[in-house]
């Protein structure tokens, strides 16, 4: 059976050949690591303020930030095909390096939306980013923020269109390229306001968040049919609800603000008779009969160190999701042991896989995921997930 | 309206609350009765986290409210006898990570129950940390971390904590989202949890022991 057979027959819920294994976001340490590259001092180089302009103005350039995404996509592709994943999801992202004197290098990363991410290194020589705060506290703010960005919003769904439909063409012969619409709406909402504002808002100015909701909704309708007419064969969506302990937010709240649009979203990927993963960190529980009732085909993550059991979550769900997940990174896929890591897909697939309807993966990314130990992982599945299973 | 202030500050009235902090100060009430409200107010809000009413949005807002008023609170408490802090704690993010939501979580409520909170700030150096634990002689410290790049800086402290002799004359915490188990042990640390509530809780009860001690 193929890579692409195994992965949609697993999302119907029947047994193909074997567990299909997936790959989320590799990082460019994991993908440094694999295919032998050096790491590129960005950090560095956006320390000395010749470079930094040069830099700068390349990052901002339309023609050359594209371009970039695609190599770092493909990249991605060519790593997640070495180590031997069925299939790897693939983001399209947009930001512009500006000056930032609230940052810590006095410059950072300033998304479509209105997030801030800042400039930090991995530990590996490679610059990674990582969201902080917010461009836009008030409802004036927002407003003069998305206005000046519609031309942005446009760019934004036809590159990523674009984007999707190269990573097919060029690798769907040889692994399924699941094309990720991100960010999501509450997320979207959220983030470019500050949380702690955000809820205030929810409280106190019901109909503004009603009317944010309503605009990233159909932003984000408008890129997910970007992403579908890409040919690929599942979506991925997300919004991160969840923290450790349990929902950022009260369910019956998100529910009521974000239910219409989740169903939306549902409503379109089957249109296009694909199916729908849905991507959310943290302890989920209190979500999942509601991902049935929006109409998701499969969720994607499953954090163990939030508490994500995969055998309680089957038992929740049954067959109504395809769970996707569960592998921990913050210490099995960075310093355990073979042994360890072994005994851990054991654990997954005897929770999970009987029935189809389970595909193995980290439960996310970072940069000090081993690649060595996510190729101990694949070959675990690869030894342990054939079906019928007889662990 | 809300009767109450610490009623207001549970049903996260923002405005209302801080009206009614600037109202009673305005009024000349006891600036200590005035805090006292308030730290009822998120005690409220605790409980309704702990039935599962109220989820991370609505203790970070209250924390948001209870800073605030706070902060209208500060000049006359400065002016005022403070009684005493039911213990001192140093916070801090460690280099290598510079989120802090979970940090200024913990420093407030710690202070909603009455610590004296010394907050470092994000991307601290081992050494400043130590700086800062000899100056302040805490109970507590506390390292929060969003980002597994500040594992070996938190190790690194508690290391130099050792070597300069505090380590046995404080309990520390670690906590955030990528804190595990195997990350307390391989910190040194007491205790470790992803709840902020779990972590002034700990606090709590262990001030409580030493007091029972004494």
């Amino acid at each position: 059976m193929n890579f692409r057979d195994r992965f949609l027959t697993a999302m119907e819920h029947a047994e193909p050949d074997r567990v299909p294994v997936m790959g989320l976001i590799l990082d460019t340490a994991t993908v440094n690591q694999v295919l032998g590259k050096k790491p590129t001092d960005l950090v560095g180089m956006l320390q000395k303020p010749i470079l930094r302009s040069v830099l700068r103005a390349l990052m901002n350039n339309h023609w050359y930030a594209t371009r970039a995404q695609y190599r770092n996509a493909a990249a991605i592709m060519e790593t997640a095909i070495k180590l031997g994943f069925d299939a790897n999801w693939s983001l399209y992202w947009t930001m512009q390096l500006n000056p930032d004197p609230a940052a810590s290098m006095g410059m950072a990363f300033h998304d479509a939306w209105g997030r801030v991410w800042e400039i930090g290194s991995d530990g590996k020589g490679n610059m990674v980013t990582n969201y902080t705060r917010s461009l836009c506290e008030t409802e004036t703010q927002w407003e003069a923020w998305v206005e000046q960005k519609r031309p942005v919003y446009d760019q934004l769904i036809a590159d990523a269109t674009t984007f999707h439909k190269r990573l097919t063409q060029a690798y769907n012969d040889r692994i399924l390229s699941i094309g990720y619409a991100a960010p999501g709406v509450f997320e979207n909402c959220w983030q470019p306001m500050g949380f702690v504002n955000f809820t205030k808002l929810v409280y106190q100015q019901r109909d503004f968040v009603k009317r944010m909701i309503a605009f990233h909704t159909d932003f984000y309708l408008r890129y997910l049919e970007g992403v579908l007419q890409s040919d690929v064969d599942i979506v991925l969506g997300g919004d991160d609800l969840g923290q450790k302990t349990g929902p950022l937010m009260r369910p019956d709240l998100i529910d009521t603000l974000y239910g219409e649009s989740y169903r939306r979203i549902a409503e379109l990927v089957h249109r296009y008779k694909k199916k729908l993963l849905w991507h959310s960190c943290g302890n989920i529980y209190l979500f999942l009969d509601k991902f049935i009732e929006w109409g998701f085909d499969g969720i994607i993550t499953l954090e163990p160190t939030a508490g994500m059991d995969l055998a309680k979550v089957r038992e929740q769900v049954g067959h109504k999701l395809v769970l996707v997940g569960n592998l921990d990174v913050s210490y099995l896929l960075v310093r355990g042991t073979r042994e360890e890591i072994e005994e851990a897909v054991k654990q997954a697939i005897r929770a999970a896989a009987t029935g189809g309807g389970y595909i193995l993966s980290p439960s996310h990314s970072h940069a000090l995921v081993d690649a060595t130990r996510l190729q101990w992982m694949i070959e675990a599945a690869h030894r342990w997930g054939r079906y019928p299973i007889s662990i | 309206m809300p009767d109450t202030l610490s009623t207001a500050i549970a049903e996260l009235k923002h405005e209302e609350a801080i009206a009614m902090v600037t109202a009673r100060i305005g009024r000349g009430d006891d600036v200590f009765a005035i805090l006292a409200a308030c730290r009822d107010g998120m005690t409220l809000v605790g409980e309704r986290f702990q039935r599962g009413d109220y989820y991370l949005s609505e203790l970070l807002l209250a924390a948001e409210i209870f800073k605030q008023a706070a902060a209208a609170l500060e000049p006359l408490l400065a002016r005022a006898r403070f009684p005493a802090p039911v213990g001192r704690v140093v916070l801090a993010t460690m280099r290598g990570d510079i989120h802090d939501l979970g940090k200024n979580i913990v420093a407030t409520l710690l202070r909603a129950h009455a610590f004296d909170v010394h907050d470092l700030g994000v991307n601290v150096e081992p050494a400043t940390l130590v700086a800062a634990v000899e100056e302040v002689q805490p109970d507590f410290v506390g390292f929060s971390a969003l980002l597994t790049t500040a594992f070996d800086s938190m190790k690194a402290a508690a290391d130099l904590l050792r070597e300069a002799g505090w380590r046995n004359r404080l309990t520390l915490l670690i906590g955030g989202g990528v804190t595990t188990p195997q990350v307390k042990e391989y910190v040194g640390a007491d205790f470790q949890t992803v709840d902020a509530t779990a972590g002034v809780d700990y606090c709590m009860a262990v001030q409580k022991e030493r007091q029972r001690g004494r």
